[in-house]
C-alpha cells in the first residue's frame, strides 16, 4: 500500500487538479466536458501510475493525461462540443482584473486549437518545448514553428526566450 | 500584443467547486479500493457505535491471575481454553471514536503445553491484525482529511467529523476440542465497511480446522452447489435481492464460480459449516456480507 510513485500522484493530483481543469478548459470550452475529462484522468493516473516515471516528470505526465483524454472526448461523436466561436461564454473568469489581459486571453482562445494548446503550455504553464514536445506528441520543432504561427496570428512580437 | 498579459486572466480562470469534491472522491475511493482490493461503494448503512479509545497495543498478552479470575464465569471450552475480553477500549477523542472487545483464548492450568503454544500463536496473530488494522485505518482517515483540506475544505465544511472504528469478537461455536471464533472490524466514516475473520480450530491438536476436515474430499463441489442453490432460492423469494450474474439486472461483478482453500467460515451452534462472502465479492454492496450454511453430509 505505501507506494512512492501511488503516493506522488496522489499529491500531485491535488496540487495540479486547477491547473488540469484549465488545461481541459481550453480545449473543449466546457465546464461540463472539462470536468469529466479532468475526472476520467485521475482515474486514469491512479490506474495506471506505475508509468509515471520520475518525481520531476510528474506535472507533464498529468498534462500528457488530460491532453489525451481530451482528445479522445472530443472523438467520442455523442458529445456535443461548442465551437471555436463560442469560446468567450464559456470560458468563466473570476472577474476582469485587467481588461488588456482579459483581451489577449480571448484572442489565445480562439487561436486553432493544435496552436492554442502550445501556446498555453509554453507562456500560462511555462513548460519548456522539451515537455510540450513530450505532452503534446508532437516533435520540438512543430512545437517552435505552431508558436511562430501563434505569434503570426495573433499579431504579437516573439520573444527568443521562448524558443 | 503580448501574449503574457493573458495570464493572469488564465491563472484566474473559475474553477468550479465541484472539481475539489469529485478529485477528492477519486482519490479516497481509489485509495480504499487498492487497500481492500474491491470497489468500495458508499454503504447506506452507518455504523452505531459507542465512543471509543485506542490505547497502544504495545503490551504483550499477559493477563494477570486477578483479571483472569474475574473472567472465570466467561465460556470455558471443555477444560482446555477459555476466550475472554483482554482489552476493553471506548473512546472519543479527536479525530476517531473507537470501540473495542480485543480476544484471547486463554488455555487452562490442565492443558497441553502444545495447545498453549497454540492459542499464543493464534492470540498474537489476533493482535496482529488488529493493530494493522487500526493503523491503516488510522492513515486512511488522516490521508483523507489531508486531501480534504488540501483541496480547499474549510473547518466549517469539515464540522469535525471523526471515523468509527469497531473491533468486536463472537463465539460462534464451543465444544472441547473444538472452537469457532469470530473476529469483526469495522470503520466508518464517507463510506462505511465491516470485514470478519474467523479461527475454526482444535485446541487438542493444535490445528486449524479446515472445511475438508467437516465436509469430506468433495467439500468444494458440495458447496458450490450448495451455494449455487441458495442463491437462486434467495433471489426467488426476495426481487429485491441481487447478485452478481444471476437473473436478469445489470451488474457489473462477477459471477460466484467456486470457493477454494481461502474461503471464509465457521461453524455454528448446531456444529454445521456457514461459509461467509465478504462484502461486494459475490453481491452488490448493499446486499452485505453473505452467510451460507452447509449442512455436514
Amino acid at each position: 500500500m505505501k507506494d512512492k510513485k501511488y503516493e506522488l500522484t496522489v499529491s500531485a493530483l491535488i496540487k495540479y487538479q486547477d491547473a488540469m481543469y484549465r488545461l481541459a478548459m481550453s480545449s473543449l470550452r466546457n465546464r461540463d466536458n472539462a470536468l469529466d475529462v479532468v475526472q476520467n484522468s485521475a482515474l486514469r493516473a491512479l490506474e495506471h501510475y506505475q508509468s509515471l516515471r520520475s518525481p520531476e516528470s510528474v506535472k507533464s505526465w498529468l498534462f500528457r493525461i488530460v491532453i489525451n483524454e481530451s482528445a479522445r472526448y472530443m472523438r467520442s461523436a455523442a458529445k456535443e462540443i461548442p465551437n471555436d466561436q463560442d469560446i468567450t461564454e464559456e470560458i468563466y473568469h473570476e472577474k476582469a482584473f485587467d481588461k488588456d489581459g482579459e483581451e489577449v486571453l480571448e484572442a489565445v482562445m480562439k487561436l486553432p486549437a493544435d496552436l492554442r494548446v502550445i501556446v498555453i503550455l509554453r507562456y500560462y504553464e511555462d513548460l519548456s518545448l522539451k515537455d510540450i514536445s513530450d505532452i503534446t506528441g508532437v516533435n520540438i520543432n512543430t512545437v517552435k514553428s505552431r508558436l511562430y504561427a501563434s505569434h503570426k496570428k495573433l499579431g504579437a512580437e516573439i520573444k527568443e526566450e521562448y524558443l | 500584443m503580448n501574449i503574457l498579459n493573458g495570464k493572469d486572466s488564465y491563472e484566474h480562470m473559475e474553477i468550479p467547486e465541484e472539481l475539489h469534491l469529485r478529485i477528492n472522491d477519486i482519490i479516497i475511493s481509489d485509495r480504499k479500493k487498492k487497500t481492500e482490493r474491491k470497489v468500495i461503494f458508499m454503504l447506506k448503512r452507518s455504523l452505531a457505535t459507542a465512543a471509543a479509545f485506542l490505547a497502544v497495543f504495545t503490551a504483550g498478552l499477559n493477563v494477570s491471575p486477578a483479571f483472569a479470575e474475574t473472567a472465570s464465569e466467561l465460556p470455558i471450552i471443555g477444560t482446555l481454553a477459555k476466550v475472554l475480553t483482554i482489552r476493553s477500549y471506548h473512546t472519543d477523542e479527536g479525530d476517531f471514536r473507537i470501540d473495542m472487545e480485543v480476544p484471547a483464548i486463554i488455555s487452562s492450568d490442565t492443558s497441553a503445553e502444545s495447545t498453549e503454544e497454540f492459542t499464543n500463536a493464534v492470540n498474537a496473530e489476533i493482535q496482529h491484525l488488529i493493530d494493522e488494522y487500526t493503523a491503516s485505518a488510522k492513515e486512511e482517515f488522516e490521508e483523507y482529511k489531508k486531501a480534504f483540506f488540501a483541496t480547499g475544505g474549510t473547518e466549517s465544511e469539515w464540522d469535525n467529523r471523526q471515523m468509527d472504528i469497531i473491533v468486536d469478537y463472537e463465539i460462534k461455536y464451543q465444544k472441547a476440542p473444538i472452537l469457532s471464533l469470530e473476529l469483526i472490524t469495522a470503520k466508518g466514516w464517507v463510506a462505511a465497511s465491516e470485514e470478519r475473520h474467523y479461527y475454526n480450530l482444535d485446541l487438542d491438536s493444535g490445528m486449524e480446522i479446515k472445511l475438508s476436515d467437516l465436509l469430506g474430499e468433495d467439500w468444494i463441489a458440495l458447496c458450490n452447489k450448495e451455494i449455487d442453490k441458495q442463491i437462486s432460492e434467495r433471489i426467488a423469494s426476495d426481487p429485491g435481492l441481487s447478485f452478481y450474474g444471476y437473473g436478469d439486472n445489470d451488474l457489473t461483478g462477477e459471477k460466484f464460480s467456486t470457493i477454494d482453500e481461502t474461503t471464509d467460515y465457521y461453524i455454528n451452534a448446531d456444529g454445521n459449516a456457514v461459509i461467509v462472502f465478504p462484502e461486494y465479492s459475490i453481491a452488490p454492496g448493499y446486499m452485505g456480507i453473505q452467510e451460507f450454511v452447509i449442512e455436514l453430509p
